[in-house]
Order: structure tokens, then C-alpha cells, then sequence
């Protein structure tokens, strides 16, 4: 075919970042895009941004130190020519994360309501634009971390639970259901295949 | 043209304006690429750029051929070149056979060219052409202009003036004109009686004498620049801090410039101290300046220091006693090649109070006590050997949790893999080589192909190394262990077969048969040995400072690959910097004396003063070297 067989049943990760990369995040420009007021009179026309698949009213009106919200991938390439600081956002602090992980050691059953991307975000933001995080990034990096494993061990134990018809999966993100997505799709097709076949067998009984 | 160091600014500007188009790659640089200082330098730039989202070809070249076949291949719509680490010396546009003409753009008293040549090079002497001749090369100059070449700029620009006039002259008035002064005279005389053409000789002679008197002008001029291109060659700064200052002049410095920067000029320390020296201080307040403070260690913390760094070889990697044996500078002190060096090292480490066998451990591993109190005891103790100045400030680089690096090991690191490059095992190298003779010339250029094709690799090796790789920057410094291991026991066989010969204005050495002959083919390698019994010799002997001429037997090719070495001063004792620089006088030397005795030579490195010579012309350009008088 002409996608390749690993791309076929389910996302790759990078494909999961390029999803994650469209979600909007506060920045401090450096740079001011804002046309004064004589400018705008004279209607002299400098570059403007013209996007397609994002809004560019923001961009187009930024102005040195002042919050915007933006895509995040624009943020990322804002940041790597250093026109702009991200703002990290508010689960993104030492505090909050310990918090989390306090909910989840508190409730073996539960997951703890994180952002659907924040390991992504979280990845992004620690490579990208350390600098600009609040706490140090190896503090975070170890929360990160923990939450991650906490996290993980649940999902192990609740892989126990597979059955044929449905499992719910609250406030797990989106790329923590991608890795599992081969293994309990495959599992439960199968469940239910074996599942069927009892089934018809029983109306087979019935007939007779 | 030139610029001095306030106006690069501009010509990054001119850059950065000519090259950030969508369309296509408009820049390209060409790095030199047996050079540490010039990686350091344009991995600087390309992170500048990069950072502006301009695209860049980077190209690493090895010599001037090189250089010239790629130049040639460059795309028509490419408007900045940029040479770093070469091109200064010679003549850039009649070398690359560029006709400024083709690129004019705007005609007027300021043309616009649509390529721009800009040379980053600190190899001296400059080429008068290129700073004051060409309208599209520009030189990115740090004050020699200024400071020492007022008379050659006036003689340059004189001299093209009445150079032109003469051209004018000849080419109104009819040939017989510009015959000698003499023969007119005599057909002067002969007419003489004519009154008329008395008339018409006063006119006749007043010219000529104005022609005189610019011809003696010319004379004048020329032995001006005569003595500029023949007095030798030097480095006078390193590229890195050129470029540095560059960065710095934006407002965009940070710790991984500043690293690179430091590489860059602790790799000057070995054949140029005082410029090292002299930049180390800068360098020092900007660590002060740039570094963070942070108390404690923790695993993204990526910190400069000073501290204090030994002239040891690598000692932060290897164990006490070998890096004491293998330093260039211990082994000068204490001669250590025979038996009796090697005693009084144990006696050193007997007064020191460190035990062999803990001096033979690696220096991750070894008593904590003895590396706290290194410094107070090499203070106590190393006086009496002459070995004081084995301590001095040096940059540390710490990687976090995964360990720390001085700058001057990491330069050893870094030459190495540009030595040896991407073997695993150094011992290999000298195995694999079963020397095959070549029979004709097709197999011979293409013997040297092969070998330039690996040091582009090579290059791009180290380059990656630069990117905070700790597993290469390891892989290099075990390379490095290998090559200064062998290195010392070239030297060591060198020494006591007395192979050196005292001619009487410099030192011959031929290397013709030994075990590593191999790893010799490599300039840079060739060097390292070079500094090596330059500083031995330097130590041994207080008369006079005597250069050296180093060659080592190629047999795949045939050919000797000859370097020229310029004096040394014994280091430490007194203040470097008080004494004159040494230039080296060989690149003047080798050129001339090739010229004039169509010798097989191919002089084709940036260092000009590394060459090849056919196997059977070595003895008499040697002959020749020794009667020109030139050294």
C-alpha cells in the first residue's frame, strides 16, 4: 500500500507532536508587529503574516513584552531565532506537576486530569525553550518523569481488565494511548472474535 | 579592501541582507580544514546563521587545488563566499581567475558587485592585493593594518599609480621611446648639431628624466614590497576570537560561543604561545563576565571556569605518571628519552610523597587528598627541576554529571580525530596499510584523493565532537593517547640514532623507516612530532634558535611530505610576550627555491610551509635550501 505498514493502524510519534504542535500557547514577543497609527494612515504595507491554517490576527499585532497566544509551532520557531520567551504553562510548574503526583499515588484507580498532550508539551518545551521555565529543568524533568512511571504502572494494571466489549480510559493522553493502541486493539479484536463465534454457536443451539 | 574590527558588523549585515532569500542556498563558506581554529570559527558563524534561518553551504577544503575545483563548481546565483583560515596570502583573484568586471552590478564611485569574497584569515602576510587592490574581496583585518603596514599601503597604492602612468606613456609615444636610457643617448649624440631638434630634445629630455626618476620611484616602491612578501609567515591572531568579537559586537554572546572561542585560541598555544597568552586575559574576564552562578552541581549545568590547568597531557583522562611522561614540556625539562630522565622523574614523585603505583592510577580514581593538594605540592616541589611553570590558568568546561574537560585537552581530542578520525581502534591504523607501490601517475593522484576524501570526513567527525558529544570527545582522547604514545617513541628512536643534523643554519630530519611511519602522512601529525623535538631541542641547547626541516617518507606515493618549523623560544623562564615574534621563514624559502630549481614539488597546504616532494628531488632542493642564504 501506499502508506507503510507501521503507519497504517495508528500514529507515529512524530505525527502525534505535529498534532500537538497546532495547540495554542502564550508567548512574550520581543518584537513588535503592531503598525503604529501613522502607518496604518499611510497604509504603507510592510511583511505581514499570511497564514492558512492559523490565525494571524495575533501575529500581526505583537507587541515587544506583552502576553500573546499563539500556536505553539510558530512559538517554537519565534524561539529559535530568539524573538520570543514561551510562557510555560500554569500545570507545567514543580508545584502543580507534585500535586498530580500526589493525586495519582492517592487514587490507584484514577488518572489525574493532565492536559491530553502534556508529554509532548512538556519534551517540546524542556529541549526547546529550557530557559524560560520557572523551576529548573531537572527538578521538572524528574516530576516529569515520576508522574510517567506512576502513570505507566497503572496502565499495566489495568491491561488486566481487556475485554471484549470496551475499557474506559479517562484523562489518558494522547500519547500514552498511541503506544497501547497496537497491543489492546489487537487483543480486543480478538476477544471479540472468539467472543462472536460463542455467540453464534449458542444461536446455532438455539436452531436446533 | 579591509575592514577593521568595528566595522564587521557591517559586513555581517551585507551578508545577512544579500543571503535571506527563499529561493536558494547563497552563501557558502570554505573552511580550512586541518585547522582547529578555523573549525571553531565557522562552527561559530554557522550557528550565527543558523540562527537567522539563512541557508549556508559549509565546505571543507585542504588545499588551494582543492579550493580552486570547488570555487569553480560554485553556482552563478551564489553572492557571499567566505573564506576562513585561508586565502589571505595569495593574490584571491588571479588565483580564482575572477573578473571583478563580470559580477559589477552599479557602476559609479561605489560599485556594487553581486558576489562578495570575504577572507577571515589571520596567516601573515597579508596579500597587498586583496586589501587594497580588489574592489570584491574583502579582508576582515584586527589592526595589523593600522599598525604596521601604513608604509606598504603607500607603496602599494604609489606603486599602482605610476605603474599605470607608465602604461599610459608607452602607449602614446612610439616604441623606440622606451628603449634604455643609454641607447638614446648615443643617438642623442649623433643628432646633436641640429638646432631644431635641439628644441625638440629638451622637451624630449625633460620627459625622459620625469620618466627616470619614476622608474626610480618604482624601484623604491617595489623593494618596499619586496621585503614585506619576503620576510616570512606567522599567524597574528586566532579566527575564532575575530569572530567572537563579531558575536559579541551583535550582543548575542553566550557560554557555547565563548567555549568555541577558547578552543579555538588554546589551539595557537602550542606553536604560538604569545598570542595564546595575549588573548587569555580577554578571554578570562569574559568567563567572568558570562558565567553563571550556581551553587550546586546539577545535570544541565554547563559551566565555564578557571582553574588551575597544567601543561600535562591530558591528565584529567589518563593517570599521573603518564601524562608527566608523555607531556611535551616534561619531556624537554628532564630529557626524558634516556634512561636517566626517566629516573629522575621517579625521584620527582619520590619528593613529591606520590607512590608509583597510585601515580599510575587513573586520575578519576586517585586519592582525593593527593588532587586537592596537587597544587600546593607541584608549588613546593617542582621548582627544583625547573618545572614551575607547568601551572597556569587554564578553561574548564564541566558537562554536568558526565564530567569535566580543560580546553586544552579537549583541542587534543579534537586534532585527533582530525588525525585519525573514525577507526575504532588506533592500532588498526598502522596494520591495514601494507604499503602498495604505484606505478603511474593516474593511481598516484587518485592515492591522494583517497586520502583528502578522509580528511573531509574527518572534519566533519570533529565538527560533530564540537556539538558537546561526549562519546567523541572520549573516542579523540583515546586517539590522542595513541598518537602522542607513538609520537614519543618516534621522537625517542629520532634522538638516540641522532637522526638530526646540524646544518648550519637549521636542523634536517628524515624520517625514512620506523613503525609508524604511516601516521605521518597526516600534516597535522607531522607537526605534533615537530613540536615535539622543537621543544626538546629547544631546552637542550641555549646557544642559538635554530629552525628545523622535518620529512617523513610517503611509500604509497612516493613522496615526502616536508614541514618547516620555525624556532622556538624555551618556554616559561621569563615573559613571553617581551620577546619578538618568530616567522617562519620556510614558506618564503620553499616557494623560491622551488621555482628556481623545478624540483617535483607540490605546495598545495594553507600552511605554506608544509609541502611534498618526489621522492628523488628531496636532497637537492635541500642542497639548495642550505646554499640560498634565504633561511
Amino acid at each position: 500500500m501506499s502508506l507503510p505498514p507501521n503507519l497504517q493502524q495508528s500514529f507515529s510519534p512524530e505525527e502525534i507532536q505535529f498534532i500537538v504542535e497546532n495547540e495554542p500557547i502564550k508567548i512574550f514577543s520581543r518584537i513588535t508587529t503592531r503598525p503604529s497609527v501613522r502607518q496604518r494612515n499611510s497604509s504603507q504595507n510592510s511583511a505581514r503574516w499570511k497564514l492558512v491554517t492559523a490565525d494571524d490576527e495575533p501575529l500581526n499585532n505583537l507587541v515587544a513584552m506583552q502576553t500573546t497566544e499563539v500556536a505553539l509551532w510558530v512559538a517554537l520557531l519565534l524561539k529559535q531565532q530568539g524573538k520570543c520567551s514561551i510562557v510555560a504553562p500554569s500545570w507545567l510548574t514543580a508545584r502543580q506537576l507534585q500535586k498530580y503526583t500526589d493525586y495519582e499515588r492517592k487514587h490507584p484507580e484514577r488518572f489525574s486530569d493532565l492536559p491530553w498532550n502534556w508529554l509532548v508539551v512538556a519534551q517540546l518545551l524542556f529541549i526547546k525553550a529550557a530557559d524560560d521555565l520557572h523551576d529548573p529543568v531537572h527538578v521538572l524533568r524528574g516530576i516529569v518523569q515520576d508522574l510517567r512511571e506512576i502513570r505507566l504502572s497503572k496502565i499495566s494494571q489495568g491491561l488486566k481488565q481487556l475485554n471484549e466489549s470496551h475499557l474506559q480510559l479517562d484523562n489518558l493522553s494522547l500519547l500514552e494511548i498511541n503506544e497501547l493502541r497496537p497491543f489492546i486493539l489487537g487483543v480486543m479484536n480478538k476477544l471479540k472474535q472468539v467472543h462472536s463465534s460463542l455467540t453464534t454457536d449458542q444461536d446455532d443451539e438455539d436452531v436446533f | 579592501m579591509f575592514l577593521e574590527i568595528r566595522q564587521f558588523q557591517e559586513a555581517y549585515e551585507r551578508i545577512l541582507h544579500n543571503s535571506s532569500s527563499h529561493s536558494s542556498c547563497q552563501l557558502v563558506i570554505f573552511v580550512s580544514c586541518l585547522n582547529i581554529d578555523a573549525l571553531c570559527a565557522s562552527k561559530m558563524l554557522a550557528r550565527l546563521f543558523k540562527k537567522q534561518l539563512v541557508q549556508l553551504q559549509l565546505v571543507p577544503v585542504f588545499g588551494y587545488s582543492d579550493l580552486k575545483q570547488h570555487f569553480e563548481k560554485l553556482d552563478d546565483n551564489i553572492n557571499s563566499v567566505v573564506f576562513i583560515g585561508c586565502g589571505g596570502m595569495i593574490d584571491i583573484e588571479t588565483f580564482l581567475e575572477i573578473d571583478a568586471q563580470e559580477y559589477l552590478l552599479e557602476e559609479g564611485p561605489e560599485p556594487k558587485f553581486k558576489r562578495g569574497i570575504y577572507i577571515l584569515d589571520t596567516h601573515r602576510p597579508w596579500n597587498l592585493d586583496n586589501l587594497f587592490g580588489s574592489q570584491i574581496v574583502t579582508c576582515f583585518d584586527d589592526g595589523t593594518v593600522e599598525e604596521s603596514l601604513q608604509e606598504q599601503r603607500e607603496a602599494y597604492e604609489k606603486l599602482t599609480k605610476l605603474e599605470q602612468e607608465q602604461q599610459d606613456d608607452s602607449q602614446e609615444s612610439d616604441p623606440s621611446d622606451t628603449e634604455d636610457d643609454e641607447e638614446e643617448d648615443t643617438i642623442d649624440d649623433e643628432r646633436s648639431s641640429d638646432e631644431e631638434s635641439g628644441r625638440k630634445r629638451n622637451a624630449e629630455t625633460d620627459t625622459r628624466r620625469q620618466r627616470k626618476a619614476r622608474r626610480k620611484m618604482i624601484d623604491k616602491y617595489d623593494t618596499v614590497l619586496e621585503e614585506y612578501y619576503s620576510q616570512g609567515t606567522t599567524v597574528s591572531n586566532s579566527i575564532s576570537v575575530q569572530v567572537y568579537s563579531l558575536i559579541s559586537s551583535l550582543g548575542e554572546t553566550n557560554l557555547q560561543y565563548l567555549w568555541l572561542t577558547i578552543l579555538g585560541a588554546s589551539s595557537l598555544d602550542t606553536a604560538f604561545p604569545q598570542i595564546y597568552n595575549q588573548l587569555q586575559p580577554l578571554l578570562q574576564d569574559e568567563v567572568k563576565r558570562l558565567s553563571p552562578t550556581e551553587s550546586a552541581k546539577t545535570p544541565e549545568t554547563l559551566t565555564l571556569n578557571i582553574q588551575p590547568d597544567y601543561y600535562l597531557f591530558l591528565l584529567r583522562h589518563s593517570s599521573l605518571y603518564d601524562s608527566f611522561f608523555y607531556s611535551n614540556y616534561v619531556n624537554a625539562k628532564l630529557s626524558l628519552w634516556n634512561e636517566n630522565g626517566k629516573k629522575r622523574l621517579h625521584k620527582i614523585f619520590a619528593r613529591m610523597g606520590i607512590s608509583l603505583s597510585i601515580a599510575q592510577e587513573n586520575w578519576l580514581y586517585m586519592d582525593n587528598k593527593i588532587k586537592r593538594e596537587l597544587g600546593t605540592i607541584f608549588d613546593k616541589n617542582l621548582e627544583r627541576y625547573g618545572l614551575q611553570d607547568i601551572v597556569r590558568d587554564g578553561f574548564v568546561r564541566t558537562f554536568g554529571y558526565r564530567g569535566a574537560i580543560s580546553a586544552s585537552e579537549f583541542v587534543e581530542s579534537v586534532t585527533a580525530l582530525l588525525e585519525i578520525g573514525q577507526v575504532s581502534d588506533p592500532d588498526e591504523l598502522s596494520k591495514h596499510n601494507d604499503s602498495i607501490l604505484l606505478e603511474n601517475n593516474k593511481e598516484l593522484s587518485e592515492a591522494f584523493s583517497r586520502r583528502e576524501r578522509k580528511w573531509v570526513s574527518n572534519f566533519w567527525l570533529s565538527w560533530d565532537a564540537l556539538d558537546d558529544n561526549v562519546a567523541l570527545m572520549r573516542r579523540g582522547i583515546k586517539h590522542a593517547q595513541y598518537l602522542q604514545r607513538s609520537v614519543f617513541n618516534t621522537g625517542v628512536a629520532v634522538l638516540e640514532k641522532k637522526l638530526i643534523k646540524h646544518l648550519r643554519i637549521y636542523r634536517l630530519c628524515v624520517l625514512q623507516d620506523g613503525p609508524d611511519l604511516d601516521l605521518y602522512k597526516n600534516p597535522l601529525t607531522l607537526l605534533r612530532l615537530g613540536n615535539w623535538i622543537m621543544e626538546c631541542c629547544a631546552e637542550s641547547d641555549d646557544k642559538q634558535l635554530l629552525p628545523m626541516v622535518l620529512a617523513s617518507l610517503d611509500q604509497e606515493t612516493e613522496t615526502y611530505l616536508v614541514a618547516g618549523i620555525a624556532p622556538r623560544y624555551p618556554r616559561g623562564i621569563d615573559d613571553v610576550t617581551s620577546r619578538k615574534t618568530i616567522l617562519n621563514n620556510f614558506s618564503v624559502a620553499f616557494q623560491q627555491i622551488a621555482a628556481e630549481t623545478g624540483a617535483k614539488v607540490r605546495i598545495d597546504n594553507f600552511e605554506s610551509s608544509i609541502i611534498e616532494i618526489k621522492k628523488e628531488d628531496l636532497s637537492p632542493f635541500l642542497e639548495k635550501l642550505t646554499l640560498s642564504g634565504l633561511l
